[in-house]
């Protein structure tokens, strides 16, 4: 086994193996780690079995789905038309079906069109899985067959279903008795997971239709076709005429079913349950999709639970109009946000922020929320950022009288009483830019005003402090990697690259930063 | 015990006839006028009379055309065996002339026990097929090609079509062209040159008349009294089922299905879920199955999808068609929320979101296709600016919302608007 792999190390040498010698421990680790052969037992799901009512209780909201499934599925060995499976994301379509051929413990086949981002991908996996073949550092993770074509495809898949039933058919004449990991029945099941993504390959309406027709095309009777999709069957809807398949819908997760989904797990039901009494019909009303309402959930317990000092206890009546009591102004700003990931040092400076906080009302929210932005920007990034943004929701033409170094053209102008079509038509140019978004600007405009703005920036900061620093660095320190910068934040999608103009021929860019996040970074 | 077992073996039994189309087809095949009869003395004929031609199969999806041809295909391999020679191809797989030649190739390969190689070019194979045709006409055999999803042959430049069909025409060759299309206007597809070496002989599929349909159902759901089954089961199993068909209520409901689509094949999927449903303790089919079938197959998923929203998504969904309602036809997600703050001025709420928390739900609208976009310039604008539009329509809105457990009164006062 040694012998084997130290050719291989040579062949593709990372640097931190090629510099650490290679001990007699290493060797001994390697000879460990075998890489598993996969047999015709590895088509079913594996692990403990699962009984009906373990099934049921898994998954609170489902029983009607599962039993449906479960019918149209049939006895062993039944034959089947294909399924298609649609409701919204995360309603537990995946999990529950490869639960139910957990319990059923039947042989299937599952490919998601969400890790094979292509045809030949989702081709290549689904044979790879047939033929039993893994994919490792032996073969250099490679798939067993390549296979391009859907006409490819289908005569490979013929012949490999053929010998996989043989061999599912073959098991069970070897051992009568029925051991846990051995499949039942005959027949292969194919999965397909996440059709919806289909429309964004190329070619997506040839491979949709191809998709559909492919029981028809395969004409066999031992496999059963799947399709989970997490869009309803008329977007599929094609002008090639549409072929239908049953369909099985698990709707969205009512009230009482979040409710009971959210409390498993939990390690004191009753204080959760009031938390969930308190916080699940407001955020009902924004979302129902059980993964964003847990994330959203999670520190909002933790801020419930932190007038408790024993996390275990029982609420009664009194403490749970404290814990509300409490717990209410959070409620309301927390529902304005999406998504919050605490990182360490947030969690320091929350304490601090609460400490020096105690004495004063709190400010408005807006206030607070401005303070911080939670990811790191450099200086020059965060004024390439803002010129950007002034760039972008100015016109050009503004730029003169905004970045004049004197700046008192402006109250010279006299203002005149708006008058009522200037108003009309300042509530068209208000559309207007509704509609159009930020314009874009070229390359030039954009380093023109990030120098008016950093000239403005250094002036005021040499009258401030008398910093060495700042001033060695100077212009030239900021300027010498723009152009890094802007790539970073293109790459970032704080600033979009748009089409050239004909005129000139220069790319243009165009700003996708909102206010609140351009006063943010500002701050 | 005994009568589930006897149920289980009954449903896999039915089930896989309804899996089958060469069982449900047989039937309908047996008068003299059906199009089963008519191909057969077409292909047979010129079998005999040792001729080329071409047919076209048309119909809607699910009505039988490539069951029927099979049933044919089999028969005759049967009455005239080892002088057909059938190459399948399929308009989804094999479109591009390359892939078609390199099939019919490896087919043919296939039959006549040659070694196929994977590298050969388009050349040869073509060269190939042409050698083949003439030997096997010198040998009186027919090549049949059975052409799947014509219409698909049809797009571009039409080089196998043409190549197929001249070969037919100036070798010594024995070959029939089967195309079955689901386009009733697939021959108006051909190029002049392709379409005058082409027969024009069509035969239409139209779907099955109300006898038919219950011929079929009976077909297709008695048990045989001779199979492993206990005969006094059949029996009763058949003596219910024949009591459920007469029933005027399973006549509404399948005349009811059938009016939305009445090939054969929408009517073995809603047969597939009856059976699924079949009771297995009591073993027998009952008009309930039949009942459940229909609700669960007939699906209107856009009352599906608003019934899911948030009542968020629908305040979104109500603020779009306000807009529509203006005749402001062309708005994105900003303008939506100017709507969205106006309304909220006017009657106020506390479901006034911050525009993070709007920006989600539209983006959930748009993965359920409630909504989607007007224009095409995903690259160089953010979703906050696109255009967009409602893809659902007024009246699904307003049954929506009417039927939306706990909907706020203020959107339906909306709507009605």
């Amino acid at each position: 086994m040694g012998n084997e792999e130290s050719p291989q190390i040579t062949r593709r040498a990372t640097r931190l193996s090629s510099s650490t010698p290679v001990t007699s421990n290493e060797v001994e680790t390697e000879k460990i780690t075998k890489p598993y052969k996969l047999t015709v037992n590895d088509f079913v799901f594996g692990g403990e079995k699962l009984s009906f009512n373990d099934l049921l209780s898994s998954f609170p909201a489902r029983g009607n789905q599962i039993r449906e499934l479960l019918r149209l599925l049939g006895p062993v060995n039944s034959p089947m038309l294909p399924l298609f499976v649609y409701g919204d994301p995360s309603t537990g379509k995946t999990s529950t079906i490869l639960q139910i051929f957990r319990h059923l413990n039947r042989p299937f086949v599952y490919a998601s069109c969400l890790t094979c981002y292509s045809l030949q991908i989702l081709f290549e996996s689904v044979l790879d899985q047939l033929l039993l073949h893994k994919k490792n550092a032996a073969n250099g993770y490679s798939s067993a067959r390549r296979c391009v074509k859907p006409s490819d495809f289908v005569n490979f898949l013929r012949g490999d279903l053929t010998s996989v039933i043989e061999k599912l058919k073959s098991l069970k004449k070897v051992g009568p008795n029925k051991s846990a990991g051995k499949p039942s029945g005959n027949m292969l099941y194919l999965i397909f997971d996440n059709l919806e993504l289909i429309h964004e390959w190329d070619k997506s309406s040839t491979a949709l239709s191809f998709m559909f027709n492919l029981y028809d095309v395969l004409k066999m009777h031992e496999v059963g076709l799947i399709f989970i999709s997490n869009t309803s069957p008329d977007t599929y809807y094609s002008n090639m005429g549409y072929t239908e398949h049953v369909p099985v819908y698990f709707p969205e997760y009512t009230e009482d079913d979040l409710r009971q989904i959210l409390m498993r797990n939990q390690p004191n039901r009753k204080l959760y349950s009031s938390f969930l009494d308190v916080v699940l019909r407001p955020f009902c009303r924004t979302t129902r999709r059980v993964d964003e309402l847990s994330t959203a959930f999670s520190p909002l317990f933790r801020k419930y639970c932190e007038p408790l000092s024993d996390l275990a206890s029982v609420p009664n009546e009194e403490m749970k109009r404290r814990l509300f009591s409490h717990f209410r102004p959070h409620i309301a700003p927390s529902l304005n946000e999406i998504f919050w990931v605490p990182s360490k040092s947030s969690t320091e400076a929350e304490t601090n922020k609460d400490t020096t906080l105690k004495g004063s009302t709190r400010k408005s929210e807006v206030g607070d929320h401005f303070a911080q932005i939670d990811f790191h920007m450099s200086t020059s990034a965060k004024y390439l950022l803002i010129s950007a943004f002034l760039a972008s929701r100015n016109p050009a033409t503004l730029d003169a009288s905004l970045f004049d170094s004197t700046g008192g053209s402006d109250s010279r102008k006299r203002k005149r009483k708006a008058s009522e079509k200037s108003i009309e038509q300042k509530e068209v140019a208000e559309q207007e830019l509704l509609m159009k978004g930020p314009g874009t600007f070229p390359l030039e405009r954009l380093l023109a005003i990030f120098q008016c703005i950093t000239s403005a920036a250094d002036s005021f900061d040499e009258d401030e402090h008398e910093n060495d620093d700042l001033r060695a660095g100077g212009d030239g320190g900021l300027m010498s990697d723009v152009l890094l910068q802007l790539s970073s934040l293109c790459n970032a999608n704080f600033i979009i690259k748009g089409g050239s103009c004909p005129l000139e021929g220069s790319t243009r860019y165009r700003s996708t930063v909102s206010e609140d996040l351009a006063l943010k970074v500002s701050f | 015990m005994g009568t589930e077992n006897l149920a289980e073996k009954a449903q896999i039994l039915i089930r896989s006839r309804l899996c089958s189309p060469n069982f449900i087809f047989k039937p309908l095949s047996d008068s003299p006028d059906s199009n089963y009869s008519k191909l057969k003395f077409i292909i047979s004929s010129s079998i005999m009379e040792a001729c080329n031609n071409s047919i076209l199969l048309l119909g809607p999806r699910g009505s039988g055309k490539v069951a029927v041809l099979e049933l044919v295909l089999s028969d005759l391999l049967e009455e005239y065996p080892d002088t057909i020679t059938v190459i399948r191809l399929n308009g989804l797989l094999h479109s591009e002339d390359n892939s078609a030649l390199k099939e019919i190739a490896r087919q043919l390969c296939m039959e006549h026990h040659l070694l196929f190689s994977k590298m050969a070019s388009f050349d040869d194979n073509s060269q190939f097929m042409i050698a083949m045709l003439r030997e096997c006409g010198l040998a009186h055999k027919t090549v049949i090609f059975a052409l799947d999803e014509f219409d698909l042959f049809a797009q571009g430049k039409q080089r196998l079509l043409y190549s197929l069909l001249d070969a037919m025409q100036t070798v010594t060759s024995q070959a029939v062209v089967v195309g079955v299309s689901c386009r009733l206007d697939a021959d108006q597809l051909l190029e002049k040159r392709v379409r005058s070496r082409f027969s024009h002989r069509k035969l239409l599929f139209l779907p099955p008349s109300k006898e038919d349909v219950q011929r079929l159902l009976e077909h297709i759901l008695s048990l045989p009294m001779d199979s492993s089954l206990a005969c006094d089961y059949a029996a009763e199993f058949n003596e219910k089922l024949q009591s459920i068909l007469a029933d005027k209520r399973f006549k509404e409901i399948i005349s009811n299905y059938l009016n939305s689509n009445s090939t054969t094949n929408h009517l073995l999927r809603f047969l597939f879920i009856a059976i699924s449903n079949m009771d297995l303790k009591s073993g027998f089919l009952s008009l309930e199955n039949f009942k459940a079938a229909l609700s669960s197959i007939q699906r209107q998923p856009k009352q599906e999808c608003i019934k899911d929203c948030s009542i968020l998504e629908l305040y979104i969904l109500v603020c779009m068609k306000r807009l529509e309602v203006r005749e402001q036809n062309s708005y994105n997600f900003s303008s939506v929320m100017k709507e969205y703050k106006s309304v909220h001025d006017s009657f106020p709420t506390s479901d006034y979101y911050a525009q993070n928390v709007c920006l989600r739900a539209f983006e959930h609208l748009l993965q359920r296709e409630l909504i989607c976009f007007a224009d095409n310039r995903g690259h160089t604008q953010s979703i906050e600016f696109r255009q967009v539009k409602l893809v659902v329509s007024y009246a699904e809105l307003q049954e929506g919302l009417k039927s939306y457990r706990s909907c706020p009164a203020i959107l339906l006062k909306l709507i009605d608007r």
